[in-house]
């Protein structure tokens, strides 16, 4: 046997090494393929997201705006019972134009009852207001407390100490506080929500 | 014997040349189909992002304007079309004071961008703008992002 004999024949103990050698080398390389393709649809799925937080946010500020409206218009209405027992109804004050699909969807529930003025701290009137169609947000409006003003808001910032009514015209105010959370995109992994929230004061007169 | 064997393995035959270079072509061809695949999703993100921060920042820039009553502002549907030659149109101009919002951002360009305001809602005192900013993507397709906002 010469020695190019030896080289044309592997040694007896390396008999299924190229197969194997052969074998991890398409493993790694199927390994860099998934990884660069992985790599690309990462990004994508980055800026799709970023898009639906984008109107996550939106939706939830939006939520924000309505619920101020809405507690600034009813404050002192008193009440609403809904005609419909624990179903949602419909905000009476609602524009017929936010959405095109379904007008006029702000659910409110609580027990169908809308009392912003009501003080019961057994039953903490939480208003939940769901907001569907154009925006999808849900509004949580929290009653805090009612307490006089210290004058009246004019009064305060001219510098009027004193308090009650009577003092310098001034009248009370209500703390409530406003949480909204907004949400846009598919149910699921790339589903996006906001949350944010409002300590509102309404002045009475 | 072995002389015989020796002399037929000397090298690689023209068979087996053929057919490594086939398999290594075919790997290339997958490895640059795979390349061109990944450029174009990493441009489809970026237009996407872009789209996002200037619907964002258009929409803002409308409701400073609005404080000024300018029309675009008003009750109604609102465009601004973008031409193939790279010129623009604004639809439903009520005031010479319009003018039109920008359509591109870096190296981003909208194919058209279009809002529509409602007054009174949701609630009495709030107004509502829907703002869409459309572009198209390699292959023809068009995207849009719609961004909504709510204020008093």
């Amino acid at each position: 046997m010469n020695k190019f004999a030896m080289l044309a024949e592997p040694a007896r103990d390396q008999r299924g090494m190229a197969l194997i050698s052969a074998l991890l080398l398409l493993l790694v390389i199927s390994l860099l393929a998934v990884g660069l393709s992985m790599d690309s649809s990462m990004d994508v799925r980055g800026a799709a997201y970023q898009r639906f937080r984008a109107r996550a946010f939106g939706s939830a500020e939006a939520g924000l705006m309505a619920a101020t409206d809405i507690l600034e218009e009813n404050a002192f209405v008193g009440g609403w019972t809904n005609p419909n027992g624990l179903l949602p109804f419909t905000f009476p004050n609602l524009s017929e134009q936010y959405d095109d699909i379904n007008p006029g969807t702000i659910n409110i529930l609580q027990d169908g009852v809308f009392y912003m003025d009501k003080n019961d701290l057994t039953n903490p009137p939480n208003t939940i207001m769901q907001m569907t169609g154009d925006i999808e947000a849900d509004i949580i409006t929290q009653y805090i407390t009612s307490q006089l003003a210290y004058g009246g808001a004019i009064q305060v910032a001219a510098g009027y100490g004193g308090s009650g009514k009577g003092v310098g015209g001034g009248g009370g105010h209500i703390i409530y506080n406003i949480q909204s959370t907004g949400r846009d995109g598919a149910v699921g992994s790339e589903q996006a929500s906001t949350v944010l929230a409002l300590n509102y004061r309404y002045v009475t007169k | 014997m072995r002389k015989h064997l020796l002399a037929q393995e000397k090298g690689f035959t023209l068979l087996e040349v053929v057919f490594a270079v086939g398999i290594l072509a075919i790997g290339m061809m997958g490895y640059t189909a795979l390349k061109i695949s990944n450029r174009y999703s990493w441009v489809f993100a970026k237009d996407l992002s872009q789209a996002v921060q200037l619907t964002g920042a258009n929409l803002e820039g409308l409701w400073v304007a609005g404080f000024h009553d300018i029309g675009w502002m008003s009750s109604g549907d609102h465009s601004v079309i973008v031409n193939p030659d790279g010129s623009h149109a604004l639809n439903n101009a009520l005031n010479v004071a319009d003018q039109e919002p920008p359509v591109s951002a870096g190296d981003f360009t909208a194919t058209s961008v279009d809002w529509t305001v409602r007054v009174g809602c949701p609630s009495e005192l709030t107004k509502m703008v829907n703002y869409t900013t459309n572009w198209s993507v390699a292959g023809a397709k068009s995207m849009a992002v719609t961004q909504v906002q709510v204020r008093p």
